[in-house]
């Protein structure tokens, strides 16, 4: 077989795979496990296939994951984000367009509690939505918001895809998340701009409501306070050099196991079902991991990643046109097919390389691509958040991903700032312990 | 037969990651006193994370959890038909046995020499391997049940509706 077809008939299945709909990380797999017998033999295929799966897996920074996701589901399962959300309500409910705005600081607070779009989403969206349905906020507004909200818990930290980041590109792990803090308030920021406007726009789709009593404001606190104290520990343990983003993670789990169970909000019956779902969250992650690492094996034997990499970082058009007219549109029309951590599985072990060839931060990198994931969870025709969001909010989802599309004036803003203030995402990490 | 193993999987997933938790929390606390538990992170890695990925695969799979592309056999009916889906099953079998058939060889080695972990309480390493291979047997079992189901004309069960964090009820 010629050295062509070597590589197009495991990328061509690669695809094939993809549209039939088979899992993607075994879609990956099988397809790299092809790819790696075509062209290194049945020796190197039968090699990996007994070290990788094992390999892959028995990561202590990979723990990460499964310790985040525990923490989330102990987060929701105690009703924390229907706090947050009653909390921002109160002390801005009243402001146009108030309860969006409250849905934009909870999924941000929120999003420091869970890892993952999807999750926070989903609980924002059953705490939120009745309040946004009897003050009649236009449905296609409120979901938007929601949709877009909870796409902040991947860039404020913790961060499930930027675990994944870190530990493909050897990026640490605790520099990723603070880079995250200063990108995602200001992404926040944006987002309630965008509300601002919108309902100064059309006051129609967000009535006004009776502000709240400074006392009831104060009392609304007292739920979260906690949480967010826990949060603030994490991050600034992290950020002291006093833990390590797994043994962050696993002090979350634990923090949050306490605090919801002193609040008297965690049933035993709760327990074993959160337990269970972070099994299922680590395990569909890290099926795509595995399947991820068997196809980068092949692309990088074939010799597509250094051919890739090599055209990249020579590209005529210069580090920052490679990246605006090539790298980011990649990412953008990945984004709008499949979720942010099999993008960054496929596609860093061949644009990485050239990203670092071009001179271009890690860690800064790692910020853009999360941004892109933001995008990527709110455009069609594949946006997992507005698919939880519709489905949690019964909202058709023409309807969310209507609402959603104008807060991406917002995300082109962060990327133009990102591209042209690398500090807003390098200035934390460098100041780290 | 099936819900024993099913239950098994997911009570041995559930105790795997408590177990991770206190394990963890105890390490940090302890290594700022000075008193780190020893192999804590060795424990982590080589058992309690690969105990995870590999014994909540077959219920991730049974919950229809893993990430697929679904837009385009809404587009494309003839993806939805048996034929294809058969063909997926049939694949994914054939992918999680060779890597039970493999990692078989690689934790039959690690019995046979007896491996040891590098780490100070120097536990062996066949298990830790021989995990691989029970959740990948676990799975190829699942997607022989599918392939049969849908050979007989059943679309395979997917447990969201009505299975609870056990799994489905006895049938």
């Amino acid at each position: 077989m010629s050295q062509t077809l070597t590589i197009a008939v495991p990328i061509t299945l690669l695809i094939v795979f993809f549209v039939a709909g088979m899992p993607i990380g075994i879609a990956l797999g099988v397809a790299g496990v092809l790819g790696i017998y075509l062209n290194g033999g049945a020796d190197a295929a039968l090699g990996l296939l007994s070290l990788a799966p094992y390999g892959t897996s028995a990561s202590f920074i990979l723990t990460a994951v499964p310790m985040f996701v525990l923490m989330a589901e102990f987060c929701t399962r105690g009703g924390i984000a229907r706090d947050l959300y009653h909390a921002a309500y109160k002390w801005m409910g009243h402001w146009p367009g108030g309860l969006a705005m409250a849905t934009v600081m909870s999924s941000a607070v929120m999003g420091a509690m869970s890892g993952a779009s999807t999750a926070s989403a989903a609980a924002i969206t059953g705490a939120s939505m009745p309040e946004m349905k009897r003050y009649r906020y236009d449905p296609a507004f409120a979901t938007g918001t929601l949709a877009i909200g909870g796409t902040l818990a991947i860039m404020i930290p913790p961060s499930i895809p930027m675990v994944v980041y870190g530990v493909l590109t050897e990026t640490s792990i605790g520099q990723l998340f603070i880079a995250g803090i200063i990108p995602g308030i200001i992404t926040a920021l944006l987002y309630m701009v965008v509300v601002w406007a919108w309902v100064r726009f059309d006051p129609t789709v967000a009535p006004k409501i009776p502000a709240f009593s400074w006392k009831d404001r104060f009392v609304s606190l007292k739920p979260v306070w906690a949480t967010v104290a826990l949060v603030t520990l994490l991050i600034g343990g992290m950020y002291l050099g006093i833990f390590t983003a797994t043994e962050a993670g696993a002090v979350g789990a634990a923090g949050a196991f306490i605090i919801v169970a002193s609040m008297g909000r965690l049933k035993m019956s709760d327990i074993l079902p959160a337990l269970v779902n972070t099994g299922m969250t680590t395990a569909m992650i890290m099926v795509i991991v595995i399947g991820a690492h068997f196809f980068a094996y092949f692309l990088t034997i074939a010799g597509v990643t250094q051919s890739v990499s090599t055209a990249l970082a020579a590209s005529p058009l210069g580090p920052m046109g490679t990246m605006v007219l090539i790298i980011l549109p990649v990412y953008l029309l990945l984004g709008m097919f499949m979720d942010n951590v099999p993008i960054l599985l496929l596609t860093l072990p061949v644009v990485f390389p050239a990203v670092i060839a071009m001179g271009f931060d890690p860690i800064w990198f790692g910020v853009i691509v999360i941004v892109m994931g933001e995008i990527g969870l709110v455009t069609p025709p594949v946006g997992l958040t507005v698919f939880v969001v519709s489905s949690v909010a019964k909202v058709p989802l023409e309807k969310v991903f209507r609402g959603a599309i104008p807060f991406l004036a917002a995300e082109a803003v962060v990327i133009a700032l990102l591209l042209a203030f690398p500090e807003i995402a390098t200035y934390l990490p460098k100041l780290m312990k | 037969m099936f819900c024993v193993i099913d239950r098994a999987c997911r009570w041995a997933t559930a105790a795997a990651i408590a177990v991770m938790v206190v394990l963890v929390v105890t390490d940090a606390i302890g290594r700022g006193l000075r008193m780190p538990v020893a192999g804590a992170v060795e424990v982590t890695e080589e058992y309690l994370m690969v105990a995870i990925v590999f014994l909540a695969m077959g219920f991730t799979h049974l919950e229809g959890r893993h990430i697929r592309i679904e837009l385009f056999a809404r587009w494309i009916p003839v993806l939805r038909g048996a034929f294809v889906k058969i063909a997926i099953e049939a694949i994914s079998l054939a992918y999680f046995a060779l890597i039970a058939w493999q990692g078989l060889d690689e934790a039959r080695k690690a019995f046979a020499i007896d491996k040891r972990s590098t780490a100070e309480l120097n536990y062996p390493m066949g298990p830790a391997y021989a995990l691989v291979v029970v959740g990948c047997v676990v799975m190829c079992l699942w997607l022989v049940r599918d392939i049969a189901g849908l050979a007989s004309g059943k679309a395979p069960r997917r447990s969201h509706d009505d299975a609870g964090p056990l799994g489905r009820p006895q049938e």
